[in-house]
């Protein structure tokens, strides 16, 4: 039986959207309004000899660093302060803001920045721009004395010992590449002085983040910027950080000039400037016993962090979390670094670190399944994990896994075992399934310790509940679901709830919008919030109930040895894609999807079917699809012609099913679902992709390029690191 | 950097104009529009003036002559896809032509004038040996497409001159094998595109077209190559198989960029070969088997 | 010479149709022109001189204009939202062409429209639920 909460309803933002109603950013209208333009640096990494500042038309201004308040900081405040507003002596990526043109026409701007721009001289330094780069300290450290941003470990058992006593030790090496995020809405915001305080309008995850990030620049309390966040054409982790890198120039701007500025990135410059995910290199040294058994794994995470912090650390940990997959281990060691390089930050992208975690570790079980002659799923099988195992940071599972049910499920809808069977190897078709995990909400103590978050319903005099929360709308779906969850609880139709307020100013800080957290921790913190004001809806006048985050007690965490329960629970997820190889181009045809989730308890079954929909085809363009290169510091794909991303017509249908497993510290159960849906697409596609081309495969994304080089035999990557005593690769059966 | 705007009324107008001054041709603006794009709100960076003529009649019509089809060079796709006497290969290269929205504005006339070694069109046409016809205020001329395209965005169209229209014989497809390699299914630009057609009879090759496109500077056509397949029948085509298949291989020149390799290029201009010689002519010239 | 997008969102105020790339890409600028979709911001306003212009501003409000938003907003078609009034029109464009289009013209026919949220499921089932109404009230 369905709870009634899970019943899909109308999207409340449905028809507004259609009907091309709803305004966004670009939209809005404000009187006197100025543009502004971003002036960058044209090397990767270089010194500023000389600015030769070129002059200015009447009424435009040019903002720099000195234009920073004395109170205030020249840097952009995220986990850390390293990354600055504007460079003023060393520049560390291409494309870094180096100042911000300000004035009325948009064709004199165009041509001043190319005048900027171009009048600046660099003595140009040697550039580290890949992980190999990064970590081999090219042209010198860019971060620190070693480039790492973060080296952690995290370790359970004796892995050392364990390793020395396998009888068999298995290694594999496997790299992902960046993705960008391609909401279709840019960057966008304007910032203008309301009642005496800067005020920032931005299409925003986070606008708790943007207002941090500038009244640290500024030198103000919180207090005294606002930060409004506007209809948010899509985010995906994109809109979670990076809005306060361009926030907080236009805000100095603003202190300054007294008018409103508006900035928006042209799509060319959002390709080109805006963060990506982590490019990924993860190693991994598995041993076994004389059954097959998997007693040890070492596992060596490296992600590219690009030039300055952000919040790569934190990406890294939920990488390194996810490196052992949904199985269990005896003995683990995993180490992961946060590699700086000369590239533009690199920062939170749905999944946040997971999916390249997740991609590693599954691909090692299928080769692992090759080499020791067993069937893939039998291994996995073997070691999943279940209620009550240890995890590899020896926290535990409390929920039940239900992913044996879920597998079962998948199998059989796929027709996976039949299909598996009868394919052969190197034959041109595949299907591969893979299995998987996503902790909800912020890494260990996150939670407590960092967000605090606190939310507030407000009574209003006319009787409707209106939520105050800082949580928002990006497509995701929360301004249905935070309604339904309160309307539920009080027993109303859900269109009575107002929920309408994203003002720094009038709204408490319940985190950001992001980490899967919105429905399953904050949606929580409504639900508990509602429950004190059932049965007071009819007193008269306006008042407000609040609730504040408490950490469950049975759960630990140790910061500084990554020690405890990492997670407060997991969304779990079944993937199964079948592909064709095209034996003439290399192209691979996806011929299905099936999908099985425990997301808790769906709060809306049409907002869960859209995030599994939408996060599988995004998953596919990451598997296969969306390459995104880098030379020199530069993105040879920075068009959305050559940076391709699905459209209609590349992927089929989805098909889904959800197993209800109501998780007590969620609202009506619900567990985090935003994520999950991404992370397990590109390994059932890179396991399908295997079959159909008979050898292994280490990379994503795995193009008709990269295909073509495995089949021909000419990939050295995946060979140069094999030992002795592991399998050779399967011969190429599709040569044509 | 406000480019001036020119709207001729007639043909003969826009010949004038186009003899009397520089100005730069503009039909559907796709390919211009999206190089000389600025940012929202901002003009295109184009300083030449600018001439468009996708309203002018004399240069949207289609028609047939004799056995032949005359395409305006400034006739949108949708409306050449549409057409009941265009070649069907040509049908499917639109088809697979960026998508709806684009098909709508652009034109055969933009896809030679922006003389993209990758473009789409414009490799089928070389398949179809279809001429450009030329035209300036002292007169019209035809040029077999091949010539007009002389290297990567470059042709030989005079300061004078605009083009008017595509020339297809008709005919010319009895068979036909076209297969676009994109960046992805749909509203791609292509790696690579491969375009073959001809005619057969008793059983043996007649006229016979072979384009490849983005392998190269400019589409790649041979025809010595082909004149050795003419009049072949299955089984001297599979005789000469291999001596083919080196033969274009070694005409193709292909580069690394943002969007494939030299490498997956050559290979795929291979397998294509293959599929072409193997399967495509074969079961043309043989018969269903 | 002015992109078309440029004047019909600032000089008209018809902001419905959104900026996504600025180079033909995504189709969040689509509007119709003699009841054919294109895409905006590749089009100089001069191309449009003496042709019909059809926004969403306009389609909206007819009856198969809201069958569109029904479809769109019932079963999911719609998430951030700002791809979706470009696809609209797209759609509008699609069934005035061909009233009772099979799944794959749907996909075809919106193949220039990219939505990075959905992944075209719900948008594709939104489409036949709008032809089929369309069919059933006209009849
Ligand atoms: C989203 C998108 C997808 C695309 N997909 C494809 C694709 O799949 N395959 C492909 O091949 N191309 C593709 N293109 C490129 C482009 O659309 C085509 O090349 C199209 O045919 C250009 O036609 P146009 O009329 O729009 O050209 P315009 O931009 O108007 O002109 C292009 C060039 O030709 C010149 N020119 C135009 N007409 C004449 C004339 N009559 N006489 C002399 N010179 C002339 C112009 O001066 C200019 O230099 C795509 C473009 C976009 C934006
Ligand atoms: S904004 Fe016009 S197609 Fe993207
Ligand atoms: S709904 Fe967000 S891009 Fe389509």
């Amino acid at each position: 039986m369905r709870h009634k909460i899970t019943r899909e309803v109308e999207r409340v933002d449905a028809r507004i959207k259609s009907r091309g109603e709803l305004p966004y950013l670009a939209d809005y209208e404000f009187e006197d309004r100025l543009y502004a333009r971003v002036v960058r640096s044209r090397v990767a990494r270089g010194t500023i000899t000389a600015r030769n500042t070129p002059a200015l038309p009447e009424h435009y201004h040019y903002i720099t660093a000195d234009d920073i308040p004395p109170e205030g900081k020249n840097c952009v405040r995220m986990i850390q302060d390293d990354w600055p507003a504007f460079a003023e002596h060393e520049v560390r990526y291409y494309g870094e803001p180096l100042g911000l043109l300000v004035g009325p026409d948009r064709d004199t701007l165009a041509q001043l920045v190319e005048q900027f721009e171009s009048a600046v001289e660099y003595r140009e330094h040697e550039a580290a721009v890949t992980i190999d780069e990064g970590l081999a300290l090219k042209g010198g450290p860019v971060h620190g004395s070693d480039n790492l941003f973060a080296d952690l470990h995290t370790r359970k058992g004796d892995p050392e010992g364990a390793l020395k006593r396998s009888a068999r030790v298995i290694e594999r090496e496997f790299r992902t590449a960046y993705q960008e995020h391609v909401y279709i809405e840019p960057q966008a915001l304007v910032g203008t002085r309301e009642n005496g305080m800067v005020t920032i309008y931005i299409s925003t995850q986070c606008p708790f983040y943007v207002r941090k990030a500038v009244s640290t620049a500024l030198g103000l309390p919180p207090d005294d910027v606002a930060v409004v966040q506007t209809a948010t054409g899509g985010g995906f982790g994109g809109k979670e950080n990076y809005p306060d890198v361009v926030a907080v120039p236009v805000a100095i701007a603003v202190a300054k000039i007294d008018r409103p500025i508006e900035l928006i990135l042209d799509r060319m410059e959002d390709l080109k400037y805006t963060s990506k995910r982590h490019p990924s290199r993860v190693r991994y040294r598995v041993g076994l016993d004389e059954t097959e058994r998997i007693i040890a794994v070492d596992v060596d995470m490296v992600l590219e962090a690009g030039a300055y912090e952000s919040s790569s650390r934190v990406v890294l940990q939920r990488g390194m979390f996810s490196s052992n997959s949904v199985y269990e281990f005896p003995n683990v060691h995993v180490r992961g670094r946060a590699v700086a390089t000369n590239n533009v930050p690199s920062d939170a992208f749905r999944g946040f670190g997971a999916p390249q975690g997740l991609f590693a570790a599954e691909m090692l079980m299928t080769q692992i399944a090759r080499v020791i002659g067993l069937d893939e799923l039998t291994l996995k099988q073997q070691h999943l994990l279940k209620q009550g195992s240890p995890t590899l940071t020896n926290g535990r599972i409390y929920e039940e896994v239900k992913l044996p049910e879920m597998l079962e499920h998948v199998r059989r809808v796929s027709g996976y075992d039949h299909k598996r069977a009868a394919y052969g190897l190197g034959l041109g078709r595949g299907i591969g399934i893979s299995l998987f995990k996503h902790g909800s909400a912020f890494t260990g103590n996150g939670e407590q310790e960092i967000i605090k978050a606190r939310v507030r319903i407000r009574k209003r005099a006319d009787g409707r509940p209106e939520l105050l929360v800082a949580n928002v709308e990006i497509g995701q779906g929360v301004l249905t679901t935070f309604r339904k969850i309160v309307a539920e609880v009080l027993d109303i139709p859900y269109s009575e709830v107002v929920y309408d307020n994203h003002n720094t100013s009038q709204i408490p800080d319940s985190g950001p919008t992001c980490a899967s957290r919105s429905v399953a921790i904050v949606g929580y913190l409504l639900q508990e919030a509602a429950k004190k004001l059932k049965g007071r809806l009819h007193e008269p006048g306006e008042f407000e109930v609040e609730q504040v985050y408490e950490h469950p007690a049975h759960l630990h965490w140790d910061a500084e040895s990554l020690n405890g329960d990492a997670y407060p629970s997991y969304a779990w997820g079944v993937n199964c894609v079948e592909v064709e190889v095209d034996r003439v181009t290399y192209e691979v045809n996806v011929v299905g999807v099936w999908t099985a989730y425990d997301v808790g308890r769906a709060i809306d079954e049409g907002v869960i079917r859209g995030q599994i929909i939408g996060g599988a085809i995004q998953g596919l363009g990451y598997a296969g699809l969306e390459k995104l290169e880098n030379a020199r510091g530069r993105f040879l794909q920075h068009t959305m012609a050559d940076y391709c991303i699905p459209t209609s017509l590349d992927y089929p249908n989805v098909d889904y099913a959800l197993f209800d497993n109501p998780y007590p510290y969620g609202p009506f159960g619900a567990k985090g679902a935003g994520e999950v849906v991404f992370d397990g697409i590109a390994p059932a596609f890179g396991s399908a992709v295997q079959q159909a081309i008979g050898c292994e495969i280490a990379q994503l994304p795995l193009t008709p390029e990269y295909i073509s080089e495995r089949v021909h035999g000419t990939d050295r990557t995946v060979h140069t690191q094999r030992k002795t005593h592991t399998a050779e690769p399967q011969p190429v059966a599709s040569s044509p | 950097m406000s480019a001036e705007w020119i709207r001729p009324r007639t043909l003969q107008e826009a010949l004038a104009i186009r003899s009397a001054r520089h100005v730069r041709p503009l039909a559907g603006a796709t390919d211009l529009y999206v190089r000389y794009r600025g940012i929202a709100g901002t003009l295109p960076a184009l300083s030449e003036a600018v001439m468009y003529i996708g309203h002018l009649n004399e240069l949207t019509a289609i028609s047939v002559h004799e056995h032949q089809l005359r395409i305006g060079a400034a006739a949108v796709y949708t409306d050449v896809a549409a057409h009941p006497a265009t070649p069907g290969i040509l049908k499917n290269a639109i088809a697979e032509l960026g998508a709806p929205a684009l098909r709508n504005v652009g034109t055969l006339g933009g896809n030679i004038g922006n003389a993209s070694p990758a473009a789409d069109a414009v490799c089928t046409l070389y398949a179809l040996d279809a001429q450009v016809e030329l035209a300036s205020l002292g007169g019209a001329r035809r040029v077999p497409i091949d010539a007009v395209i002389t290297g990567p965005g470059q042709t030989a169209i005079a300061e004078d001159e605009l083009i008017t229209a595509i020339l297809v014989p008709l005919g010319y497809d009895s068979f036909s094998f076209y297969r676009k390699v994109g960046t992805r299914r749909a509203n791609a630009l292509s790696k690579l595109a491969f375009a073959a057609c001809g005619e057969v009879e008793d059983y043996t090759l007649g006229h016979l077209g072979v384009a490849i496109a983005a392998v190269g500077p400019t589409v790649i056509r041979s025809r010595e190559l082909e004149e050795r397949m003419r009049g072949a029948d299955g089984r001297k085509i599979a005789n000469l198989r291999n001596e083919l298949i080196a033969g274009y291989l070694a005409l193709v020149a292909p580069i690394s960029d943002q969007r494939s390799t030299a490498q997956y290029r050559r290979w795929v201009t291979e397998n294509l070969l293959i599929e072409f010689l193997d399967r495509c002519l074969p079961s043309n010239l043989n018969g269903p088997q | 010479m002015r992109r078309l997008l440029d004047v019909l969102r600032e000089d008209c105020g018809l902001t419905a149709i959104k900026e996504g790339c600025g180079e033909g890409e995504c189709g969040a600028c689509a509007i119709l022109i003699d009841g054919r979709v294109v895409d905006s911001c590749i089009l100089p306003v001069g191309a449009a001189q003496g042709r019909e212009i059809e926004t969403l501003e306009s389609i909206r409000e007819t009856a198969r204009g809201r069958l569109i938003v029904d479809g769109l907003s019932r079963g999911g078609g719609v998430q951030c939202g700002f791809c979706t009034p470009g696809i609209a029109v797209t759609i509008e464009a699609l069934l005035r062409e061909n009233p009772n289009p099979s799944e794959y013209e749907i996909r075809d026919g919106i193949s220039g429209n990219l939505c990075r949220c959905t992944g075209y499921q719900q948008i594709v089932e939104g489409v036949l639920y709008t032809a089929a109404e369309t069919r059933e009230r006209s009849r």
